[in-house]
């Protein structure tokens, strides 16, 4: 897919973040990953590292714009532009609508969508400078169907819906491109948890007509998609990655 | 036949003080309910003042500085509200860019902070009467981006999720929820010319969406929960 890229990914110490990190890597590109969780961050870095690839780690407090700013300036400085933001830093807690508090409310908002508007609003004058760039957002399914993670979550990730339309609205001309990859149900640390039982995960497969839960490679191959040439004709789009389950159940 | 009697029904709508949240309140009153909006004082920016409507009369009820939430406690002396319906705006107009990390804050200060909080109050009260219907207005900038104005968008979008996961939670409860996308109202910036765009060739009344929210509050609209319907002259989809 292309020649190497320098790649920006915010929360990428962890879940989908991660296996683009090491993807990315694995591929030759210049990566420069983002986290709150330095250990994880470092951690991450060294087990790259052992199969002789390097990629850069930054601690990363999404919420905040002036370490926002310092993590698009660094990358910058090091590599001299930044081809494919992924954006991929978000929070989970889980509680039904009358558990959640004005702070949980506001804590949701301030790294799901806040941190992104940080982001993109940090990172489009490099990639107007650049006359070219693209921003792939880590959304998810919940947006679309209200299910998973609560009324706060749901709102906060649709919130990154809008953002995204409004910077494809505006920029579009300028060379640079922006879309969502929303996933429902990933292969990953937290999944385990919500379904910890044999029969859990079997209620669950009945409701994916491809009968598969999807896989961290899942998630990447379409985030690889989407920040590659060949969908250079896709703009301001959600690519729903639910192997079917929103619309056909 | 039109089931369009509101009477002994209470509607609490935010953001009375625009176009069109006037003339939700004007069509709400004429079809009998009490109508109590909440609405951003036009003498001070950071001021909401509540106001209680009941049929031609109103009166201001206080004024409320909007950081210190002080208004909440106001809401708590109600006892009775039916139809809850949100229409609080804020835009920026700029370009991301351009957007001050306190400009975004304050904007999701006003178009979701402040609501959530609303509801929060308010829908224990409906739960109890197990019965009830809450509109959010939002804006065909969800779907379209409208003029780039990041906020705005994002404000909307994130108004149409929580309508879906809020319809989810409390249709137990014999509580819709729903939304109106609204599409061009028109001000000075708009000219002939960006009617092409819409099918209906005219641009959208404040008396087009506060009939589409009437519409949603009534036992016409009770099967309908959970949805958000464009009002928007054919335009967004077309």
């Amino acid at each position: 897919m292309g020649k190497q890229k320098t790649v920006l990914v915010i929360g990428g110490a962890a879940g989908i973040g991660k296996d683009v990190v090491i993807n990315r890597a694995n591929k030759g590109d210049q990566v420069v990953f983002t986290d709150l969780n330095n250990k994880a961050g470092n951690a991450l870095v060294e087990e790259i590292a052992s199969s002789g690839k390097n990629v850069t780690f930054l601690q990363h407090d999404v919420s905040s714009w002036e370490n926002t700013k310092e993590i698009v300036e660094k990358t910058v400085n090091k590599y001299g532009k930044i081809d494919i933001l992924i954006h991929s830093a978000g929070i989970t807690i889980q509680k039904p609508f009358d558990e959640i508090t004005y702070d949980t409310w506001k804590k949701t908002f301030s790294v799901n969508l806040t941190g992104l508007f940080y982001a993109v609003k940090a990172i489009i004058p490099e990639m107007l400078e650049n006359k070219r760039g693209n921003i792939v957002i880590i959304g998810s399914g919940s947006a679309i169907t209200g299910t998973g993670g609560g009324v706060h979550y749901a709102a906060s990730k649709g919130g990154a819906f809008g953002l995204m339309r409004a910077i494809a609205k505006k920029y579009s001309h300028f060379g640079i491109r922006i879309n969502i990859v929303a996933p429902r149900v990933i292969e990953t640390e937290m999944l385990n948890q919500l379904y910890p039982t044999e029969s859990s995960r079997e209620k669950l497969l009945s409701k994916i007509p491809v009968n598969k839960i999807g896989t961290l490679s899942d998630t990447t191959n379409a985030i690889n998609f989407l920040a590659s040439e060949e969908s250079d004709y896709i703009q301001g789009q959600v690519l729903l990655l639910d192997g079917g389950r929103t619309y056909l159940t | 036949m039109l089931q369009l009697d509101l009477r002994d029904k209470v509607v609490f709508v935010f953001d009375g003080e625009h176009a069109v949240g006037e003339e939700i309140i004007k069509l709400f009153s004429e079809a009998g309910a009490k109508v109590l909006f909440l609405g951003k004082s036009n003498l001070d920016e950071d001021s909401l003042v509540l106001k209680y409507k009941e049929d031609a009369s109103s009166f201001e009820v206080g004024s409320f500085n909007l950081k210190d939430n002080s208004f909440l406690k106001v809401i708590q002396d109600q006892i009775q509200v039916d139809i809850i319906i949100n229409n609080m705006e804020a835009m920026t107009g700029k370009d991301v860019m351009d957007i001050s990390p306190e400009e975004w804050e304050n904007g999701l200060f006003t178009n979701l902070h402040i609501p959530f909080q609303l509801l929060k109050m308010i829908l224990p009260l409906m739960k109890n009467q197990e019965e009830g219907a809450v509109i959010n207005i939002s804006s065909t900038s969800a779907i379209d981006g409208g003029d780039g104005d990041v906020l705005y968008a994002a404000s909307k979008s994130a108004l149409e999720s929580m309508n879906k996961a809020l319809s989810r939670e409390l249709g137990p409860y014999n509580i819709r929820v729903n939304g109106l996308s609204v599409g061009s109202i028109p001000n000075d910036k708009d000219v002939e010319s960006d009617l092409h765009s819409i099918p209906l060739n005219r641009f959208a009344t404040p008396t087009d969406i506060a009939n589409a929210a009437l519409f949603l509050s009534t036992p016409m609209a009770g099967y309908i929960s959970g949805q958000t319907i464009l009002v928007d002259g054919g335009k967004t989809l077309l």
